[in-house]
């Protein structure tokens, strides 16, 4: 093992003492992201939106940066070293070539380590300043703590199961269409029923999530741990849509809450006028929730909104949110998953610099981040688009083989006070990951035990 | 046998898979356990190439090899071999410590034998001075020398040197060539390869001529070198008469041209000179000294008679002060340890020695290992061998610390 962290340590040694690199550490890293960050957003904002878009911009550069950083230190730790023939001198010792991988893998370990940790300190100094300095009174302040600096996990209702409806509305609608437009072949129908099957099922989830004027709404949350149980809030977050924009752009509403269906329990009602499409959020007293950790909600659309119905979608419409951790903590898990999402990217970088030279796997590996970062979209594109049914398929199962770091990325989390679990491997694209860079380490290894090190020269 | 090779055989191929070029061809070879062995050849011959198979680099394409009784690559037979490639390869953000620390490492030295050898390699290949310095700032013949210090951090059994003298000033390529003839004596296995003749001529017992990939010469130097239907007389001041008379005999015997020349030293014996005594004026250099003797841990482990031997070895360096040469026909390189030995030596032990020693038959002219067997051919005059004891008084000096250090002296 002496030998592997030897060979870890010749790597962080050689990217530590790059010019080029201390020029980016100091420069970029730190100058660019935190500076310009805090120039960029003005002096005329509320506190919590400084502090929120502080961290919102400097985990994401940090990331941005970490990532090209990793793209091309950890390829060059095994291609420029194997092209300077360097390699000829380490592979000559008593060194098995999977322990010169493993060392490579292991410098690049210890050198996220420092670098996220050294821009995770900074990040956190500078939020926690802006936190002091920044509020101009007593409720500014409280709205930091209570938005930014915390932990809160989410609950959501349960999205309602309308698969046999869409099914059902799809066969009918399929037929109309296919009458109305004489559609015989077999790739258009299912062309066409991949498209009805999708509205409807949107619409019908809206449909659900509808509340018409006069009409009333309730969910049930569950499952809700807040830290503390005798005092403080949860909080109620919501935006609302609507069948018709009213001309003032805001509706009333009349809420109403209980650890029991309020509908049939009864209790205090609570008016509020909100603008449309807009983020809200209010304070429920924890002592709401029953000791289950159950909370009811119920929304009326009181008739003066007439003929505005108003709409909560089933999976970004309504969620309580509570306190569950402080802000270090939650902080420190997010450094954890970027960490991990940065070792990810170093697997692929090693395992392509121990076959490919170094242009080459530079131009392999951002590929490889790239699709991973657009592969959302690219289903997105696929659904909507006119790919053949050949290619769909295939597309679609060679898009979760490259690391999907966008899905468990987490900025916003850290920008909306939620909670970052520990167990990341709750996170089950952060696990796919994990497998798949396991997996092309065993391939890179391979590639390197048995590959020539040397270019025969006559 | 050390070094074996099978039929050896390395194809070149293009990106296509076609036969580009053969770069070793069909090649038999066999080294012996303690032998010097040089394999020569222009560029482009293969010499590297055989190199880089016999280190599992490249592939052969056919044939095969085995190094110290395994097959090439194998990581415990990988603890006996020390490599220099033909450009050092070292990480140029290293300084030089570093880099023998973390290639002393990667051999599990633990932390207090890593710094004695890496003090000691240091100071033998004369840059214990910039040893802080990173490697990216030395002159190639500085990187050799570092490179060289790598290669032996593991005190190997087989030495393995593609082209070691290249880019070094003739300090550094006598102090290597004297570095191998001392390992070669301890018993080490060294594969020198070059294409400087000279370099191999000087210390190996055996060359292998490489050329298209396929042996083409292979025996010992004087197999190889010495010509049976010529001789060479040497011999001190002569008048012209004597010399016509010479003649004369010779033109009976033989009807041949003779020639008749002063002998005059060699540019790298002269230069040498020059530069010991500069360095003995302690004139400042920002680049490679002179260097110690073979380090000592290189020397290491040695039986008691190999102890005797190598006082001897050291009275016969000592003589070389007077200017009567020795086995490369200069200053040698004596070992530290030689000198350490002597303080273990009572008078009575070293006066036997230096009986012994009269015995001994030292070559005659410079010109390293291949002259110094040759001169081993016929004795000498005893007279001019006996040592004199002002020179055991001198090394027995060092036993109260009033004389120079071990390891320094040597070379003035």
């Amino acid at each position: 093992m002496n030998r592997v962290w030897a060979i870890a340590w010749n790597l962080v040694r050689e990217v530590l003492r790059m010019r080029f690199f201390l020029f980016f550490l100091i420069l970029v890293t730190f100058g660019y992201t935190i500076g310009f960050s805090l120039w960029l957003h003005g002096a005329d904002s509320m506190a919590d939106e400084k502090v929120k878009f502080l961290l919102s911009y400097s985990v994401r550069s940090m990331f941005g940066l970490l990532s090209l950083v990793t793209i091309f230190v950890s390829i060059a730790a095994v291609s420029r070293e194997i092209k300077r023939k360097e390699i000829f001198t380490v592979t000559t010792k008593p060194v098995r070539r999977g322990e010169i991988l493993l060392g490579k893998f292991l410098g690049m370990a210890l050198l996220h380590l420092l670098l996220v940790g050294a821009n995770g300190v900074l990040i956190y100094g500078c939020a926690r300043v802006l936190q002091r300095t920044e509020p101009d009174s007593e409720l500014e302040k409280a709205k930091l703590q209570e938005l930014v600096f915390v932990a809160r996990r989410s609950v959501k209702p349960p999205v309602p199961d309308v698969s046999r409806e869409v099914e059902d509305l799809t066969r009918q609608q399929l037929e109309l269409k296919k009458q109305e437009l004489g559609i015989t072949d077999a790739e258009t129908e299912s062309h066409m029923k991949n498209i009805i099957r999708r509205e409807i099922g949107k619409q019908l989830l809206l449909y659900k999530g509808a509340v018409p004027p006069g009409g009333s709404i309730t969910w049930k949350f569950s499952g809700i741990e807040p830290r503390d149980r005798e005092n403080g809030f949860v909080f109620i977050r919501y935006k609302q849509e609507v069948s018709y924009t009213p001309e003032s752009l805001a509706t009333d509403g009349i809420w109403q809450f209980g650890p029991e269906d309020p509908t049939l329990a009864g209790g205090q009602w609570y008016s509020r006028r909100n603008a449309i499409r807009t983020v809200h959020e209010f304070p429920v007293p924890v002592r709401e929730v029953s000791a289950e950790g159950d909370l009811y909600v119920t929304y009326r659309n009181p008739v003066s909104n007439d003929p505005v119905s108003v709409i909560y979608p089933p999976d970004t419409g309504i969620e309580v949110l509570y306190a569950a951790g402080g802000f270090e903590a939650n902080f420190l898990r997010a450094l954890l998953v970027m960490y991990l999402s940065l070792l990810i990217l170093s697997v692929w970088g090693i395992a392509a610099g121990a076959w490919l030279s170094f242009p080459v796997a530079v131009l392999f590996v951002f590929m490889v981040y790239l699709f991973g970062l657009s592969s959302n979209f690219i289903v997105d594109a696929l659904e909507m688009g006119t790919a053949d049914r050949a290619q769909k398929p295939v597309i679609k199962a060679i898009l979760p083989v490259f690391p999907q770091i966008s899905d468990y990325h987490p900025v916003d989390q850290i920008e909306k006070g939620r909670y970052v679990s520990w167990y990341f491997w709750d996170n089950i694209t952060l696990v796919k990951d994990l497998a798949i860079a396991t997996v092309v380490a065993l391939i890179g290894f391979l590639i390197f035990k048995f590959r020539e090190l040397a270019r025969v020269i006559v | 046998m050390v070094i074996e090779t099978m039929g050896l055989t390395k194809v070149f191929r293009d990106f296509w898979g076609h036969n580009r070029v053969i770069a070793v061809d069909r090649l038999d070879l066999q080294i012996r356990r303690e032998e010097v062995f040089g394999l020569l050849g222009p560029n482009g011959s293969g010499k590297s190439t055989t190199i880089k198979m016999l280190l599992g680099l490249l592939f052969p394409s056919r044939g095969g090899c085995r190094v110290l009784g395994m097959p090439p690559g194998d990581v415990k037979t990988n603890y006996r071999i020390g490599y220099l490639p033909e450009e050092s390869y070292l990480y140029p953000f290293l300084n030089a410590r570093e880099t023998l620390d973390f290639y002393g490492r990667l051999f599990g030295l633990n932390g207090v034998e890593r710094k004695r050898r890496i003090d000691s390699l240091l100071e033998m290949v004369g840059l214990g001075s910039v040893a802080r310095r990173p490697i990216g700032e030395f002159s190639k013949g500085m990187t050799r020398r570092i490179g060289l210090a790598q290669a032996l951090i593991n005190d190997p059994d087989l030495l393995i040197l593609d082209e070691p003298t290249s880019g070094l000033d003739p300090i550094g390529t006598r102090q290597i060539k004297d570095l191998i003839l001392a390992l070669g004596k301890r018993g080490k296995t060294v594969l020198l390869c070059s294409h400087l003749l000279a370099d191999v001529e000087d210390v190996c017992d055996r060359i292998g001529i490489l050329y298209g990939g396929r042996l083409r010469a292979l025996g010992s130097v004087d197999e190889l070198l010495v010509h049976s239907e010529m001789t060479e007389i040497r011999s001190g001041r002569l008048s012209s008469g004597a010399i016509e008379q010479i003649k004369g005999i010779i033109h009976r015997e033989n009807a041949a041209e003779v020639e008749v020349l002063n002998p005059r030293d060699r540019l790298e014996d002269y230069f040498l000179r020059i530069v010991s005594e500069a360095q003995a004026e302690k004139l400042q250099t920002s680049g490679a000294t002179l260097g110690t003797g073979v380090s000592d841990f290189l020397t290491a482990r040695e039986t008691e008679e190999e102890v005797r031997e190598k006082v001897i070895e050291g009275l016969v360096g000592r003589e070389a002060e007077t200017g009567t040469g020795s086995a490369s026909g200069q200053e040698p390189v004596i070992p530290v340890e030689s000198v350490q030995a002597v303080d273990l030596v009572d008078h009575g032990v070293l006066d036997s020695l230096v009986e012994v020693k009269t015995e001994q038959v030292r070559p005659e002219e410079a010109g390293g290992k291949a002259a110094a067997k040759k001169a081993e051919a016929g004795p000498r005059d005893a007279a001019e061998l006996l040592m004199d004891q002002s020179v055991i008084d001198s090394l027995l000096t060092k036993k109260d610390g009033s004389g120079p250090a071990a390891g320094e002296g040597e070379h003035e």
